[in-house]
């Protein structure tokens, strides 16, 4: 656990992760909140507020009396919504500090493009 | 979260001994069945708030309520507590065999099989004199029986000391395991803040007999953060914000600040050069009980 | 999940049950109440028959009654008494502190300490007046042997016996936790106002006693007792002691 972060934050990322890699399938069902307290070692409640953020988001669902699953769509969603925090956290930043040091953006295209040949 | 009755509701709490002052002026409330850290620096006055909640203790002013009620020789509320005291002391010839079989007859929901389980766990001697056991196997004993006596309060005083670091996560676990299980309401004093800090969803921190902290663990997890670069840079970002803590070396600083910082907190500290770190658990609840501003103007207060 | 009630009006355990288990606790290690005490009766019994016998060994003629009989003031019958202001002591020192981390309320403490006294004190008595009746028929039957016939007991009836060293006990038991009790609460300076307390009432009925050259009334009154009046009075200040340890006891904070 990274300790600077609210540890539910982490818990939703990582049960993301674990979509977006197949290890969670859509429709599959995702460990109980108890479970994943055990597991990772973290109060039952933090975990439960975790598995609820993402069952806020329409990640998960929950079915009455058997548990939580991984709702249709959810791998699409994450993505969409990870592909957009990419511009915020890497494009946003990565521009403002090549303008700093005077990279022009065809440049930055040219730099990664020579990086990924 | 639904808001219900607090089970501990502690009211402008003093204890004083003669002229020295242990706890001064401490409120606070606690909503039932959560992991619940009481956290501070030897002589903080962690013990004797415990001692005042269940009872062992007396006011010097001010009131302690345990579901509502005074606990003070009061059987119903009592039954309800089991306090787990870093400094228990057990009568001659008892071996730990004699206080588990003592312990059915005072807590109510006592679980007899899980008790036996975590005593091999633990490796505990059952027929030693609980005088001769060394202090690890006392600590654990005083694990098993605050963990088996499933008290809807159940209160632990440092109960770790002298164990290992393998005794200490089958504690761990097993108050987790059991908590997942059997929700109640667990208040844990400790100095060992880093390897707590996860089970916990509430802390309080006591510092020189006054209440510094009282918060949800989550929303105090990255809540401060240290800012480091040219002290002249770092000086300026900080200003206006709340300084826990600042170390220099030559020309370079490193302060912590205290509230969560903004996306655009973050750009002008990259833009002015300046590093940002996450500030452990452990280290902010350090510094806020090292923080010159944070000690109390009366001179009087001193240690146990 | 299982519930757990946080409603302290339903009380789990009624406190008459606390109390009674507060003696189960107190009993829990046998050895303390049980074995100890009889143990010393039992070497203290042994040492008696060897001193008899080397009487028996080394004395002739009518010497060696008169110094059989001379064994009826050894007051070894009481040699186990000694033990129990130990237990005093313990029951509050160490059993106390134990209880209240057993959730144990302070009354209920005191109340299964007095039931265990009580029922200890009983239980030796009864032993040790059944082995009194013992002696005494052995003496009957011709062969002189003082150990648990000593003292008064030689023309007390069976309940005289009984009663003497119940009360012997009680005494014994709540003097000495009175003093651990008073400790507990006011530690050095408790003791120091207690033991003066306790002189000054010494001195005071001395001083009686010479100022006006005869006894205080009271002690007319005590040494116009029957043997078992006598006993019975002790369990006055028997009360008193245990008053007087409950009276510390109940606001004495646990400490470190």
């Amino acid at each position: 656990m990274d300790e600077g972060r609210p540890i539910f934050q982490q818990i939703a990322e990582r049960v993301e992760n674990d979509i977006l890699t197949g290890a969670l399938s859509e429709e599959g069902q995702v460990p109980s909140t108890n479970e994943f307290a055990l597991y990772y070692r973290i109060n039952p409640a933090t975990a439960g507020k975790g598995v609820n953020l993402l069952v806020e988001q329409g990640i998960l669902y929950k079915r009455r009396g058997i548990g939580m699953f991984v709702a249709a769509g959810a791998r699409e969603r994450i993505s969409a919504r990870r592909r957009e925090m990419f511009v915020l956290e890497y494009i946003a930043p990565m521009l403002a500090e090549a303008a700093s040091l005077g990279i022009t953006p065809h440049q930055i295209s040219q730099l990664i493009e020579e990086e990924t040949s | 979260m639904t808001s219900q009755n607090p089970v501990i509701q502690v009211d402008d709490l003093t204890r004083s001994y003669r002229d020295v002052a242990a706890l001064q002026n401490v409120s606070f409330a606690l909503q039932p069945d959560i992991i619940c850290g009481l956290l501070g620096r030897n002589g903080a006055g962690k013990t004797t708030l415990m001692r005042m909640l269940t009872g062992q203790d007396f006011p010097s002013s001010g009131t302690a309520r345990m579901f509502g009620e005074n606990p003070v020789e009061n059987s119903a509320v009592l039954q309800q507590i089991c306090f787990v005291s870093e400094g228990q002391r057990y009568p001659d010839g008892y071996h730990a065999r004699h206080v588990l079989a003592g312990a059915p007859w005072f807590f109510a929901n006592w679980d007899a099989a899980f008790a036996d389980a975590l005593v091999d766990k633990f490796r505990l001697p059952l027929k030693r004199d609980v005088k001769k056991l060394s202090r690890g196997q006392q600590s654990a004993l005083g694990v098993i029986l605050g963990l088996a006596s499933r008290a809807p309060i159940t209160i632990f005083d440092e109960p770790y000391l002298g164990l290992d670091a393998v005794a200490r996560q089958i504690f761990y676990d097993a108050l987790l395991a059991d908590y997942a299980e059997n929700p109640r309401t667990i208040l844990l004093s400790t100095h060992l803040i880093d390897e707590v800090s996860n089970l916990l969803e509430h802390v309080l921190v006591l510092d020189e007999g006054r209440l510094l902290l009282d918060q949800d663990a989550e929303s105090l997890r990255g809540s401060a953060s240290a800012v480091a670069g040219r002290a002249g840079d770092v000086d300026s970002f900080a200003e206006g914000r709340r300084v826990l803590h600042r170390d220099t070396l030559g020309g370079l600083a490193t302060v912590t600040i205290s509230g969560r910082l903004t996306p655009a907190d973050h750009r002008a500290a990259t833009a002015a050069g300046l590093e940002i770190a996450p500030v452990s658990f452990q280290q902010l609840i350090v510094d806020l009980s090292t923080h010159p501003d944070r000690r109390p103007a009366v001179a009087s207060v001193a240690y146990e | 999940m299982t519930a757990i009630s946080t409603d302290p009006a339903v009380a789990r355990t009624g406190t008459p049950r606390r109390i009674t288990n507060v003696m189960r606790l107190h009993l829990v290690n046998r050895v303390t109440y049980i074995g100890i005490p009889w143990i010393i009766t039992a070497v203290a019994l042994g040492i008696s028959i060897i001193v008899a016998l080397l009487i028996v060994a080394s004395v002739s003629g009518p010497d060696q009654q008169v110094a059989l009989e001379g064994m009826g003031y050894s007051w070894a019958v009481l040699s186990p008494l000694w033990y129990l202001a130990v237990v005093g002591v313990q029951a509050v020192n160490a059993v106390f502190p134990f209880a209240l981390g057993f959730s144990i309320t302070r009354r209920e403490y005191a109340l299964g300490t007095l039931l265990t006294y009580v029922a200890m004190a009983a239980f030796n008595a009864t032993g040790w007046a059944i082995l009194t009746e013992i002696e005494r028929a052995i003496n009957a039957a011709g062969v002189t042997f003082h150990h648990f016939t000593a003292l008064w007991f030689a023309d007390a009836g069976v309940g005289t016996v009984w009663l003497s060293l119940f009360s012997l006990q009680l005494l014994i038991f709540a003097v000495t936790s009175a003093f651990a009790a008073v400790y507990a609460r006011w530690r050095a300076l408790g003791m120091v106002v207690l033991w003066v307390a306790v002189a000054v009432v010494l001195i005071g009925i001395v001083a009686f006693a010479v100022l006006t050259g005869t006894a205080p009334p009271i002690i007319d009154w005590l040494f116009g007792l029957s043997t078992a009046s006598l006993f019975a009075a002790l369990l006055v200040p028997a009360v008193l002691a245990f008053a007087l340890g409950w009276l510390a006891l109940r606001w004495a904070p646990l400490r470190g």
